[in-house]
């Protein structure tokens, strides 16, 4: 898994790279929920009706968001298909930060959401990132 | 070419940046191999063994959890580890001040500084400074079995 | 597509060597946020039905929650237009250009039952209120 540092500034040349792509108009990402990776990967852990919150949060850590009590938790993630990875970013590290009050999520992070059961099961989930136009 | 003196003044920022570039690049290099699950386990926490460490060992090292769920049996904790004040001006002008072959020694009596900090309110200023500030962030997660004994436990580095 | 707004014209100002122009063009491209929440996803929000977990599921999590997540908002910034501005006199002179951003935030409403009560996408002027102002102005206000 890459140093913390090393993911940071990559994190940061790809979102500089892609705001220059983009500024210029040869895309935009739409928000949209993603698959990845098809084949499985770091995330494959993740089943619906058999993954617990228990299992969740031990693999995941701590969520940076939940709703509706712990109904639904919500992981920001940057994924690096290179390596096939997923690496768990607090908050305060995944944001534009243009406005000190309502903060703009990076478009190089992904939202992965979760939502459980009654029984701490999980029910259903969602990788949400913004996709540039095929 | 430049006086005398110019070329002093030069030669002496071009140092002076170099040795701040190998400081700066040095810092997280060090961080990244000893700021480690296990020093921060080694360091400020009671030995972790699944059944046997008990919630009452775990709170008087971390205090309240940042979050619980699933009526307390779960306990989260986002742990960032960092000097209680970080003034990074008066921390680079001692690094340079340092002999540059003692870097690992000051990094080293750095670290010895450090204190960890349970985040409880991610909106509170002072936490949030903190976060930004720290050299390290860890998340612990604990399962406690109804005899409020840890039955399971894991602890993940989320920066460096 | 939006155009660009009335006011927003070819502007030059000629002063003593200095020229500022602020050029509009269609909406395009993404200067902030996680990515332009398009019409076809909009589409899917009814009022009545749709719930927070159906939000959340759709376009992950809010770049801000307030009043105990009744209120989410998304925010995203495209270009409406450049700038530049080039000054010189004498032998030196000095230039600068910039992207004219477009702000747009999606505030979304929610009852004490988790479903949708309204929303709404707003695309703030150059000279309209800051983020945060808008957003309580709105969640002030009734339900239609």
């Amino acid at each position: 898994m890459p140093a913390y540092e090393d993911m940071t500034s990559r994190l940061t040349v790809r979102a500089a790279v892609a705001a220059f792509i983009l500024i210029l108009g040869c895309g935009s990402p739409r928000v949209a929920r993603v698959e990845w990776p098809a084949d499985g990967g770091p995330l494959a852990f993740l089943q619906d009706r058999t993954t617990t919150r228990e299992d969740i949060l031990l693999t995941l850590g701590v969520p940076s968001g939940q709703f509706e009590g712990e109904r639904i938790l919500t992981y920001l993630v940057w994924l690096d298909a290179k390596t096939n990875t997923v690496r768990v970013l607090p908050r305060e590290y995944a944001l534009d930060g243009t406005d000190p009050r309502v903060y703009a999520l990076s478009p190089a992070v992904a939202s992965l959401v979760l939502v459980f059961d009654a029984r701490n099961v999980l029910q259903r989930h969602a990788l949400v990132a913004g996709q540039l136009p095929e | 070419m430049a006086p005398r003196r110019h070329r002093c003044v030069r030669a002496s920022l071009l140092l002076g940046a170099a040795l701040a570039s190998a400081c700066s690049s040095t810092r997280p290099a060090y961080f990244a191999a000893h700021l480690t699950e296990a020093y921060v386990c080694g360091r400020w926490l009671p030995p972790l063994v699944d059944g046997v460490t008990t919630r009452a060992q775990v709170l008087q090292a971390l205090g309240r959890p940042s979050r619980q769920y699933e009526s307390g049996r779960i306990a989260a904790y986002r742990l960032v580890v960092g000097a209680p004040a970080v003034d990074e001006s008066a921390y680079r002008t001692q690094v340079m001040l340092e002999h540059f072959e003692q870097l690992n020694l000051v990094f080293t009596r750095e670290m010895e500084a450090f204190t960890p900090l349970v985040i409880t309110d991610g909106r509170d200023d002072e936490q949030v400074k903190r976060i930004i500030t720290a050299a390290g962030e860890f998340h612990l997660v604990f399962v406690y079995d109804g005899a409020s004994v840890v039955a399971r436990h894991a602890i993940h580095r989320v920066r460096p | 597509m939006t155009g660009a707004r009335p006011g927003l014209v070819l502007v030059a100002l000629l002063l003593e060597g200095c020229v500022f122009l602020a050029v509009p063009t269609p909406e395009h491209g993404l200067v902030a946020g996680r990515g332009v929440v398009d019409e076809a996803l909009m589409a899917t929000l009814q009022p009545g039905v749709t719930t927070r977990e159906d939000v959340l599921l759709q376009f992950g999590e809010p770049d801000a929650t307030i009043r105990h997540e009744r209120l989410f908002v998304y925010r995203w910034d495209r270009v409406q237009g450049y700038w530049l501005f080039v000054a010189g006199g004498g032998y030196s002179g000095v230039a600068a250009a910039g992207t004219i951003p477009r702000k747009h935030l999606l505030l979304l409403e929610f009852g004490d039952d988790g479903t949708l009560r309204r929303f709404e996408h707003s695309s703030p002027t150059l000279t309209g209120q800051p983020t945060m102002d808008r957003l309580l102005g709105w969640a002030g206000t009734e339900a239609r």
